[in-house]
């Protein structure tokens, strides 16, 4: 009497807690907190910050748990950072730039990388789908009768049926067919996934690696511009026979080109970095400092130099590119050509930020 | 209290039950190959991976400036980098209680001792813990290491220091020419400044 | 004398392994019982050989053998006792002795309980591949890591001592034994699988055989990770527990399939099925230890806890994981097939439906562990670069896993065998679901925010009542003394894991941090409590000097001290920490005072519920010893359920308790076998 009771109440029941749940849950969603109003400190902000990159010195520890004296500077750095306003990609671009890709916490999504992100999704579709399928496969042969509700050890057929065995020999084909096929799906679809993503530009100028070595000489060119620019530019032409639109690789190019004043080879390959890559920002920067050197076409520099400002620019070259911008504009106004510009036109490709 | 197995070998002298007949459909069979090739790839990894502590990265400051140190020498002084760019410095983070350290200090004073003369060279030592500053200065002038010693821990970040000891031999122009962690040796310094020289990068 | 005897223990062992396994094969092929009779024996060679080999060592360290190498390496006068004896496993060669000391216990134990039976093709199957592991060890001690070696040159008379972190807690002598009787508990088991694949009787005997073998590793190696978990934090000084470390991954990786393996045995038992998913299970598990104490002691993998290999140790191990995996692998194409039954789960709604997805979410965790501790190889293999793969990674990707484990454990002691209706769930869940609301809204009234912290809170309170109801049952219906045994022990457990997660969820959500520069005497204030520098101390003990600041929070005194070793540079940091249930502060003294700055640097933490997840480590072990209790209640197996008919399952009214509850503990009568227990 009472139990029949209380199915009645049930589902409305069921439907208080459910209200009371999505309620709860709707106003305890937002900052993490504990409801005390504070802001976070200073202090917490560059834990938690610092909490992302690996102890560079130590064997695995974070920034934030370590006391080694270089974990302390970059907490330290952090902190300056944070004060200033910088945020947390900014952060970012600079601690890869001096460390490189290894003291992220976090595998970044790009390039041969973003497997480890991939791979336990796919991994885990699989499972489900396979446990769907198995459930579809026993219900059905439940229903049909065909299978005993206990568990028994396979029956041995003393001989396979010939007309029985025909037809379970096309269905094997056809799903180890259908297995094949969609683990050839999976494993392009990953391909893919990598390719698209290699060779990514990361915040800092680093290159992420891709299933083909071109980042490895890509930083190999990088690292010998400066002390021997022809071999530099050998290995770029290298891998711009492989991949001609190889944004990074021209971009570079047309800097040595520019640096040694060959300057029309140098404005065609940054030209063509850019629309190689439409949201590239060095080939602008670059283009608009050869411009204004060279050519003193400072309307175009501006416009290049307006346009890299306004697209995320590297910090560290901010700088720069102000200055440049400034003196184009106080040039056009004077109505000369503008003079040569020793500072934006010695500027490195990487300066580093302290 | 035995569970009861009712397909217990039926003669007792044979060990293996009789071979049945295979069922159609083997699952298990593709899954544990697939499974085995994974682990066989795995396992060819591991077995071709070097200790972790061996793996040299690469330096990202490689052909770019090298980022400006300045703090108080610890013989008294000031000293920045942007000092040396007549010639060639290896910037050396070390610290005493570092052990390789130690073993790479002889070849750092033959270094100097072998380029004092033409003044093309130097080593810059950077503290790398500040609590060392005291015992650094000390062993430095206990082994009369002339050679400038700057307290300027907080360098150890854009140079992106990722051991002790780690040297970077910069070069005239104030490019980063070579990266060796864990130890120079003064052959390794005269063939890389040979090499730089060859290319025209000699002390200006 | 101590590395002779030493050494010649160790030979001692291998011999007897070898001899063992050679006598117990011929047996097998001549068919002789003498024979196989015999070769059994032959485990107390090595148990002997081992057990000396361990006084051996332990004599050489108390006494300050300078002539053993690794005394030499771990040893120093300044070393109290209890450091001294737990130097045994300090270091590799050492560790790996206390590995074959407990390999050869467990093979003893094995020995002994099934003597009776020493003729079963099973049994003695099983004790060769227990005799061939063995073999391996000490194989290993003898020729790539002898812990026995002689120094070179002149006796030296002082030592380093063990590695300063390592004496800093006496848990230094419970951590790595207790996960030693874990991870190498799991030899048994294993070797009862291999029997029975190679046997070809893969019915359940070898399941029921060693089910409180696995129980009982399981529950050493709970108690091993918890205690690690404790005491990095009582002494790593950044107030963490876990940091997903690679050295903490290869002894979770077993711990995780073997969880799976014990849910999924009931399936087996119950209805024969999950077969292959159980010997899987188990194969793997084994194998995974063996893959973690490559990941230790090979130094391809960076991290705090790895011994550094100079002997190739590492190569030797790999070797042995390739071979281990060779014949699982080997096994499973020949015999697998002939695992599998034809029963079918025919509603994903059912305890048999729930145990599957569990098999599939351990599997997915214990993936995704994996992938994320060996990636950086891959990559390093694949194109040289090196990346890193911390622990952000696994916070993110086992979340998601976690909670539906949390869902899945409120919502599976609730199932019935075979299949379930929606009504029933409706009224089972009720209470579960009201305690769930319930805390959500006690909660977010008490001003906590924060979507996921707020949304595990949930389903642990789901899983903690659901857990609860069935307690309540369980006693209703049997008495108090029902909770021991497999059922309540479970439940009990469930409660525990529950109490870790919302302790793990708390602690890592709402910890509140701060570095405060402290000078004498002046009060500070933090999160709404007051601390007082009160000064600095140097106290030196035997091997150590500490510089110990007294600070005072809220009026009691606490100590965090910065520990020098005698003859090591390298310093520790102590921290103090005040645990209550309700949070726990946490001082870590960052910069010492000096004469030039007089004030001292002192991180504090404030985290709420640390205690939580020491209380539920030591409830999910209490429940675990529990539920070894026997009980004496008859098993109702398949043939018993049929007999009954399903109505059991099908329709419930509230408060009735159907076959689903019941327990099913025991090993079934001879005879009872039903048809599930047919090969």
């Amino acid at each position: 009497m009472v139990a029949a009771e209380r199915k009645k109440w049930l589902p409305a029941l069921w439907a208080v807690l459910a209200v009371c749940v999505g309620l709860s849950l709707a106003v305890g969603s937002g900052a993490i907190g504990t409801g005390h109003g504070k802001p976070p400190s200073l202090y917490q902000r560059t834990l938690q910050v610092a909490g992302e990159y690996r102890c560079p010195v130590c064997a695995g520890e974070s920034v934030a748990a370590s006391q080694a004296p270089e974990a302390v500077e970059i907490r330290q750095l952090v902190e300056h950072w944070l004060q200033e306003g910088d945020s947390q990609a900014t952060i970012r671009s600079f601690l890869v730039h001096d460390y490189g890709l290894s003291i992220l916490e976090r595998p970044p999504a790009s390039g041969v990388t973003v497997l480890v992100w991939v791979l336990p999704v796919v991994a885990g579709t699989v499972a489900i789908t396979g446990l769907g399928l198995g459930f579809v496969r026993w219900r059905r042969a439940t229903v049909l009768g065909s299978l005993p509700e206990e568990g028994v050890a396979i029956a041995q057929p003393t001989a396979p049926r010939s007309e029985g065995g025909a037809r379970s020999a096309h269905r094997l084909r056809q799903r180890v067919t259908l297995v094949a096929g969609a683990a050839l799906v999976v494993l392009a679809g990953a391909l893919w996934l990598v390719d698209r993503s290699s060779s990514a530009r990361l915040p800092g100028a680093t290159i992420t690696g891709g299933l083909s070595g071109v980042n490895a000489e890509l930083q190999e060119a990088s690292a010998i511009t400066a002390s021997d620019p022809t071999e530099a530019l050998a290995l770029y032409d290298d891998v711009l026979s492989d991949d001609p639109d190889q944004p990074v690789a021209l971009t570079a190019e047309g800097w040595i080109y520019a640096q040694a004043g060959v300057v029309p080879e140098a404005i065609s390959l940054l030209g063509k970095a850019e629309s190689a890559d439409p949201g590239y920002d060095l080939p602008h920067l670059y283009r608009a400092l050869v411009l204004l050197d060279d050519q003193g076409q400072t309307v175009p520099a501006a416009r290049e130099l307006s346009w890299y400002l306004a697209h995320g620019p590297d910090p560290a070259m901010v700088k720069v590119a102000r200055e440049a911008l400034a003196q184009a504009q106080a040039t056009r106004s004077q109505g000369a050509p503008g003079p040569t510009n020793k500072s934006a036109s010695s500027a490195k490709k990487l300066p580093t930020k302290r | 209290m035995s569970a009861v197995e009712t397909d217990e070998a039926p003669a007792p002298t044979e060990p293996r039950p009789p071979v049945r007949q295979r069922p159609r459909r083997r699952p298990v069979l593709w899954a544990s190959l697939a499974a085995g090739v994974v682990l066989a790839v795995l396992i060819a990894v591991f077995a071709s991976a070097q200790p972790a502590s061996e793996v040299l990265a690469n330096s990202p400051l490689l052909g770019n400036t090298a980022p400006s140190i300045s703090g108080a020498g610890l013989a008294g002084g000031h000293y920045s980098l942007g000092q040396f760019r007549h010639e060639w410095v290896l910037v050396n983070f070390m610290a005493t209680w570092c052990e390789p350290c130690q073993e790479e200090m002889p070849q750092l004073l033959k270094f100097t001792k072998q380029h004092a003369r033409a003044g093309d060279a130097t080593v810059l030592t950077v503290v790398y813990d500040p609590s060392d500053v005291g015992q650094l200065k000390a062993y430095l002038a206990a082994r009369s290491a002339r050679w400038p010693a700057v307290n300027d821990p907080a360098a150890s970040v854009p140079y992106g220091v990722t051991g002790l000891p780690s040297s970077f031999l910069v070069a005239p122009d104030g490019i980063v020419y070579a990266y060796m962690p864990g130890g120079v040796t003064a052959a390794e310094l005269d063939s890389y400044i040979q090499q730089g020289a060859a290319k025209g990068l000699g002390p200006a | 004398m101590n590395i002779a005897l030493g050494q010649s223990a160790l030979l001692l062992g291998l011999l007897g392994a070898l001899a063992g396994a050679g006598t117990l094969l011929f047996g097998l092929r001549s068919g002789r019982r003498s024979l196989l009779r015999a070769g059994q024996g032959y485990i107390l060679l090595v148990v002997l050989g081992a057990v000396l080999a361990t006084v051996a060592m332990q004599r050489a360290l108390i006494t300050h053998d300078f002539t053993l190498e690794y005394v030499d390496n771990n040893d120093s006068t300044f070393t109290p006792l209890i450091y001294r004896i737990t130097a045994m496993w300090s270091d590799l060669a050492g560790s790996i002795l206390l590995w074959a000391l407990v390999l050869s216990g467990y093979l003893t134990a094995m020995w002994i309980r099934f003597r009776k039976r020493a003729y079963e093709p099973v049994i003695v199957w099983a004790k060769v591949t227990g005799y061939v592991i063995a073999a391996f060890f000490f194989g290993l001690m003898l020729t790539l890591s002898d812990p026995f070696t002689r120094v070179h040159g002149a006796v030296p008379t002082q030592g380093p001592g063990p590695n300063p972190l390592l004496q800093d807690r006496v848990l230094v002598a419970f951590h790595p034994p207790l996960l030693y009787l874990g991870l190498v508990g799991f030899t048994v088991p294993f070797c009862f699988a291999v029997a029975s694949l190679v046997t070809g009787q893969v019915g359940q005997g070898w399941l029921f055989e060693t089910r409180r073998w696995s129980i009982f590793a399981w529950t050493c190696l709970t108690a091993g990770l918890v205690l690690g978990a404790w005491w990095s934090y009582q002494v790593l000084g950044w107030s963490g527990y876990w940091a997903w470390d690679p050295v903490e991954n290869s002894a979770l990786l077993p711990w995780l399939t073997a969880t799976a393996f014990l849910h999924s045995a009931m399936v087996q038992q119950r209805r024969a099925m999950l077969r292959v998913w159980n010997i899987s299970l188990v194969l793997a598990t084994f194998s995974l230890t063996i893959l973690g104490t490559f990941f230790t002691r090979s130094g391809v993998l960076e991290s705090v806890h790895s011994f550094t290999d100079d002997g190739g140790v590492g190569p030797a191990l790999l070797v042995f994981f390739g071979l281990v995996v060779a014949i699982c692998i080997g096994l499973l194409v020949w015999r697998g097939d002939q695992l599998r039954t034809q029963g079918a789960i025919e509603s994903p709604v059912s305890r048999e439906g729930a145990f599957l997805a569990n098999n599939l979410l351990f599997g997915a965790f214990a993936f995704v562990v994996l992938l994320g501790t060996v990636f950086p190889l891959l990559v390093q293999a694949l194109n040289g670069s090196s990346i890193t793969v911390g622990g952000p990674f696994f916070d993110t990707m086992t979340m998601p896993i976690v909670l539906c484990l949390l869902f899945l454990m409120a919502v599976a002691p609730v199932l019935p065998w075979r299949r379930a209706s929606g009504e029933l769930l409706r009224q089972r869940l009720l209470w579960p679901a009201a305690g769930a609301a319930g805390v959500l809204a006690g909660c977010v009234l008490a001003g906590l925010r924060g979507f996921w912290p707020l949304l595990v809170f949930t389903l642990a309170a789901f899983a903690g009542t659901s857990a609860l109801r069935q307690l309540v049952l369980l006693v209703r219906r049997a008495g108090p003394r029902s909770i021991a045994g497999r059922s309540g022990g479970g439940m009990i457990v469930h409660l525990g894991v529950v109490l870790v997660a919302v302790g793990f969820a708390a602690s890592h959500a709402y910890q509140h941090q701060t570095l405060l520069t402290m000078s004498v005497g002046r009060p500070a204030s933090f999160e709404g409590h007051t601390l007082v520098f009160r000064g600095t101390k140097m106290v030196t003990s035997a091997g150590r000097s500490s510089l110990v600041a007294t600070i005072d929070v809220d009026g009691h005194a606490y100590y965090p001290a910065i520990e020098q070793f005698a003859l090591s540079d390298q310093s520790v940091v102590s921290p103090a920490v005040h645990s209550t249930p309700a949070q726990d502060i946490y001082l870590a003294l960052t910069s010492v005072p000096t004469a030039a700055d007089p004030d001292a640097g002192v991180a504090v933490y404030v985290t709420p519920l640390v205690m939580w997840l020491w209380v539920g480590g030591l409830v999910v072990v209490l429940g675990a010893l529990l539920s070894l209790w026997p009980s004496g209640r008859p098993r109702a197996g398949p043939a018993e359920e049929r007999s009954r008919g399903h109505a059991g399952d099908a329709h419930v009214s509230y408060g009735t308790v159907d076959g689903a509850e019941q327990e099913t503990i025991d090993l079934p009568e001879p005879g009872k076998t039903g048809v599930g227990a047919a090969v």
